[in-house]
């Protein structure tokens, strides 16, 4: 966890404001983030997930002019430029998977249990039939329901979106709706 | 109204985990970053998620920018405005926006992005895509400290190098930049403070003479 210390915002930018700015060292922030990249790493990255997090921190070193062990920043700024050099990363590969012969491969082992082929191509063709799916619906219930399927709840999307609760509620309900019928008609099982 | 309609859980794991590509730009980070977190305007807000609708690696930023939000002070989202959209990506999302209703009102009922012509400044954020750099130093080689001498496969013409040198701990060790060769010999000097069997990992930007500049992965050397 990041360590709190009041500070002058003499690592990083200023902290802006009054009161203590969480601060973080970069043997955190690589512990940390290889938590959150462990979190949200599809299949088609987990073999490439630990140089994901490799290459960002060493990036950030450079980025911060890293210079001493145990020097600490402020954890926003941190975090704000891990997330950027994160994303970059991945894309980065993305791009190489689609140039490279060995292309985007999902892993052959999950939690150190080996995926069975049929699942990994079950579970490919579903995604790709409800990401179609999504496709398919209009514009305001496609943001919703996209989001809705990443774990946000009706509020938080009304939120997120700049839309009076009710307003999300009925764009993520009837677009639910819809994608089950959607898949359904596709003959999966909703 | 009740609750939605549920969806059974290895739906919602499928679309997360799905490998989807779209032909449209990408948003830069921080705009998804801003969207996730409730602290951009809400018309960027969905233009991203339409986005992210359509494109795994961006679905795996928004789940990241979400579990770093998780981690850091929240959002301040009184800052919330709904101005018009004012990026060059929204612009051109937005372009892509009103193409896609004009194609409704023509009778389409899947609006498939491929169909619309290539917009020209596309370019700006999905360059061609770049060649991958290899180290052509062979793994987990062990080098002399008067010959760590680090070679990597070419960019394309014309391009120069950086190359980052450092120690498992991230401490620099070296830095060289505007290499016209993809080679570069440390100096030994620079390793004079290193114990033996040292691990070093060594890094190469690209900068090709057009397009995007690129990263190779992190390669590793050790020190007799």
């Amino acid at each position: 966890m990041a360590k709190l210390r009041v500070v002058s915002g003499r690592n990083g930018p200023p902290a802006g404001g009054p009161g203590p700015e969480a601060m973080l060292s970069l043997e955190e922030l690589r512990s940390q983030l290889e938590r959150l990249v462990d979190r949200v790493c599809p299949s088609w990255l987990t073999s490439r997930r630990d140089d994901i997090v490799q290459t960002a921190v060493i990036r950030v070193a450079q980025i911060i002019g890293r210079s001493e062990g145990n020097a600490t920043f402020a954890a926003s700024y941190l975090w704000r430029v891990a997330y950027s050099v994160t994303v970059d990363e991945i894309r980065q590969l993305r791009r190489r998977q689609e140039t490279s012969l060995e292309e985007a491969s999902v892993a052959d082992v999950v939690d150190g249990a080996p995926r069975d082929p049929e699942a990994r191509m079950i579970g490919r063709q579903i995604g790709a039939a409800i990401r179609d799916c999504v496709r398919r619906l209009g514009a305001s219930r496609r943001a919703a329901v996209t989001l809705y399927l990443l774990g946000h709840s009706v509020p938080e999307i009304g939120r997120l979106l700049g839309w009076p609760t009710k307003r999300a509620e009925n764009l993520v309900y009837r677009g639910v709706a819809e994608l089950r019928r959607c898949l359904t008609d596709k003959g999966y099982q909703p | 109204m009740t609750g939605p309609p549920s969806l059974a859980p290895d739906l919602l794991a499928a679309f997360a985990d799905a490998d989807v590509r779209t032909s449209g730009p990408c948003p830069p980070a921080d705009e998804i970053w801003a969207a996730a977190r409730g602290e951009g305007d809400a018309a960027g807000a969905r233009q991203v998620a339409l986005h992210v609708a359509e494109c795994g690696a961006c679905t795996v930023a928004w789940r990241l920018a979400v579990e770093v939000a998780r981690v850091t002070p929240p959002a301040d989202l009184d800052r919330r405005t709904e101005s018009t959209p004012s990026s060059r990506w929204r612009r051109i999302a937005s372009v892509g926006a009103a193409a896609a209703l004009a194609a409704g009102l023509a009778g389409l009922f899947v609006i498939d992005a491929r169909r619309f012509p290539a917009r020209p400044d596309v370019g700006v954020y999905r360059a061609a895509a770049p060649a991958e750099v290899r180290s052509l130093l062979p793994d987990g080689a062990v080098l002399p400290r008067s010959e760590v001498h680090l070679r990597w496969t070419a960019g394309p013409e014309g391009s120069r190098y950086i190359v980052r040198v450092f120690t498992e701990d991230l401490t620099s060790v070296a830095e060289a930049g505007d290499l016209a060769a993809p080679e570069y010999l440390v100096p030994e000097s620079r390793l004079a403070g290193l114990p033996a069997g040292a691990r070093l990992l060594w890094q190469v930007t690209v900068v090709p003479p057009e397009g995007d500049r690129f990263t190779s992965p992190t390669f590793a050397v050790r020190l007799r």
